[in-house]
């Protein structure tokens, strides 16, 4: 087999940028320091796949308000609480009022919904694929169990038409690291159509230093090939065809809709709503498109389309840090600038 | 990290992270106690393929003809 460490380190062919699109992925190449075994030619770039840094400003605002209406409990996982809005995210809000609660799963509402049943809770429901799959069992578990004082609140995106949108920007790159844990839904094949029309090659990732690496040599080849393919490079959980159980709950619960992206606005079709027979789960979900961050100089949306690095931003490390996060690519663990700022990535 | 499943009860699966036992949902794939799976937000998304080693020995000797 060939030392694909070496290859990747010696390369000297044509350069390259290679985007991941999975913010796992941001923080799993920085976490194992990948891009220092890189050969120079190979660039990585992170692209928009952390659900909280693609979420708009108005949704945030949103959230904060419901979090402050009487007997009403946003719940939420931890990020997205520090990530402001225009003008406060809901850790600022808790001095108002706002009450909200971290959750490890959605299906922690189950348990708090029987607690508490003078409460209405609504889960910040953000995220690709792979997290649509668990709202949409929360929602048989809802129905099942006779609960109605839970909500969601949806910003959902889905990942093919945003990989286009990146590929039709001239945005220059060459090859996708794919998702791992999306493509473990959808299947690798959902990424075939485009790699075909652009010409351009993915790999489906795992997301150990070595699945990682291993998929960089499959695109570096690819490129260099120029063959528009998808290569399933995470075969222990990643088929072709997904895992259909949940492509059918899913389908159950939820219907394509347009959505609003951070830096790219609103991408027609490229995100899902509740069906209207189950609106009664909705918070208020529709029509949240308004993004304006409450820091003018903030680059979050250059950095999610991969046209600038986050060191580029004249906040990153000084204004802007994990603790005085202006954006959202600085709160997520997943967000391109968190990463390289606990990184030291530049 | 993949988790390993203790036992099965309806929709509700024991999965066991080196050592830290979490209740997970299993109602997207079927599962039984021994299996390797991928868990997201509580959710059990995948059972984890044994023959994966083979598969990627093919998919790297195609790439060296590439």
């Amino acid at each position: 087999m060939t030392d694909y460490r070496t290859f990747l380190g010696e390369y000297d062919g044509k350069p390259m940028r290679i985007m991941e699109v999975c913010g796992t992925h941001t923080a799993a190449i920085s976490h194992c320091g990948i891009p220092s075994l890189l050969s120079p030619k190979i660039e990585l770039i992170s692209g928009p796949g952390c659900p909280v840094c693609v979420t708009v400003t108005e949704y945030i605002d949103r959230l904060v308000a419901l979090s402050l209406e009487s007997n009403t409990v946003v719940a939420t996982f931890g990020d997205m609480i520090r990530v402001p809005g225009t003008s406060k995210s809901l850790q600022d809000a808790r001095a108002d009022g706002a009450k909200f609660r971290m959750v490890y799963s959605p299906l922690d509402l189950i348990k708090l919904a029987r607690e508490e049943t003078d409460k209405t809770f609504v889960f910040a429901a953000v995220g690709f694929e792979t997290t649509i799959a668990v709202y949409a069992s929360l929602l048989d578990e809802l129905i099942a169990q006779g609960i109605r004082n839970v909500k969601l609140l949806t910003s959902l995106k889905t990942m093919p038409l945003v990989i286009d949108w990146v590929c039709r920007s001239k945005s220059g790159i060459d090859g996708f690291l794919a998702p791992g844990h999306v493509s473990v839904i959808t299947g690798s094949d959902l990424f075939a159509p485009i790699a075909k029309e652009h010409t351009i090659p993915f790999a489906v990732a795992g997301f150990e230093g070595e699945q990682i690496l291993v998929a960089l040599y499959a695109l570096v080849k690819l490129i260099n090939a120029h063959e528009g393919r998808v290569m399933n490079m995470y075969p222990s959980v990643v088929t072709a065809e997904g895992n259909k159980t949940a492509q059918k709950l899913i389908a159950k619960y939820f219907e394509s809709s347009d959505a609003a992206w951070r830096g790219m606005g609103v991408i027609p079709r490229s995100g899902m709503k509740l069906r209207a027979e189950y609106e009664a789960y909705d918070a208020g979900s529709e029509n949240l498109y308004s993004d304006r961050g409450h820091n003018a100089q903030c680059r979050c949306a250059k950095v999610i389309t991969g046209a600038e690095k986050p060191s580029a931003c004249p906040l990153f490390g000084s204004v802007c840090t994990p603790q005085t996060p202006q954006g959202a690519c600085m709160v997520s663990s997943e967000g391109s600038c968190h990463s390289y700022f606990a990184n030291r990535r530049r | 990290m993949p988790g390993k499943v203790i036992s099965v009860g309806g929709t509700k699966a024991i999965v066991d992270f080196s050592g830290n036992r979490m209740e997970a949902q299993a109602g997207l794939v079927k599962v039984k106690p021994g299996d390797s799976v991928l868990v997201h937000a509580g959710c059990i998304l995948q059972v984890l393929a044994q023959e994966e080693a083979d598969s990627l020995s093919d998919l790297m000797a195609e790439l060296q003809n590439i």
